[in-house]
């Protein structure tokens, strides 16, 4: 019985050190959430030539990672509900309904990927993808 | 949007973040025992709370989801940038963010 005890303490201790370990790669996760955020916030607002200061770029990015947080309780819940283990892009797009043009958007949106990636063919696709990226960052001179 | 340039979110990351999400619920759950989330697990099936068999994503749904989030974050700009365009400035400010807000977040 003691044995038991001091085992079921010893698993509590570790499970505090991987919850502190856990703990601190989701911060540096949420910092590249932060970090990407800023980014796009700065440059809509260059695109719509207005300034923005730092602390509500920031402020932005925070909310975004919050709705993050709320996005990935609902798809995992729309997931169970449709009794799947995983969450597909119906997933995604069902969490968006309320808004009619953001879920016309995100229509579209699934559309263009499913055009650009046939569902048959997986195993292509890496190797097309990068192809295609290749291709992108080649420019084109005409032969005429 | 039609814009190579534009920066966007790695549904990498984004991915990365929602495994944490769900795998921070399914502990949180697991400790709080099964009375409290007994109806939901149910449905799911038995044995889900017991052994923990985490949630996962498509590659697809992972860019979906970066784009809906890149969306909520250029709509959130845009709309104080509308704000402060009415009002005659050229910065964006606290206030413009603060009275867009609430429908921002009816709408997403």
């Amino acid at each position: 019985m003691e044995i038991d005890e001091d085992r079921s303490d010893l698993e509590k201790e570790r499970e505090e050190q991987d919850e502190e370990e856990e703990d601190s790669v989701f911060d540096l996760l949420r910092d590249r959430f932060r970090l990407s955020a800023i980014s796009i916030a700065e440059a809509e607002a260059k695109r719509n030539g207005m300034e923005i200061s730092e602390p509500i770029v920031a402020c932005i990015a925070d909310l975004a990672f919050k709705y993050t947080g709320q996005l990935a309780k609902d798809l995992e819940l729309f997931a169970h509900h449709a009794g799947r283990k995983s969450v597909k892009m119906e997933d995604v797009i069902v969490s968006a309904h309320r808004n009619e043009h953001l879920f016309a958007v995100l229509m579209s949106f699934r559309n263009k990927l499913k055009v650009k990636e046939p569902q048959s063919e997986r195993k292509r696709r890496k190797g097309s993808r990068k192809e295609d990226k290749a291709t992108d960052s080649v420019v084109h001179v005409p032969d005429v | 949007m039609d814009d190579n340039n534009t920066p966007s979110l790695d549904p990498d990351l984004i991915g990365a973040i929602f495994k944490h999400i769900w795998a921070r619920k399914a502990h949180e759950r697991e400790r709080n025992g099964i009375q409290s989330t007994d109806a939901l697990d149910s449905e799911v099936g038995a044995g889900t709370s017991k052994k923990y068999r985490p949630t996962s994503t498509n590659a697809d749904a992972l860019k979906l989801s970066s784009e809906l989030l890149r969306i909520f974050i250029t709509e959130a700009v845009q709309r104080a940038a509308t704000i402060a365009e009415a009002e005659g400035g050229t910065e964006i400010e606290a206030t413009h963010v603060e009275r867009i807000l609430p429908q921002l977040l009816l709408d997403f």
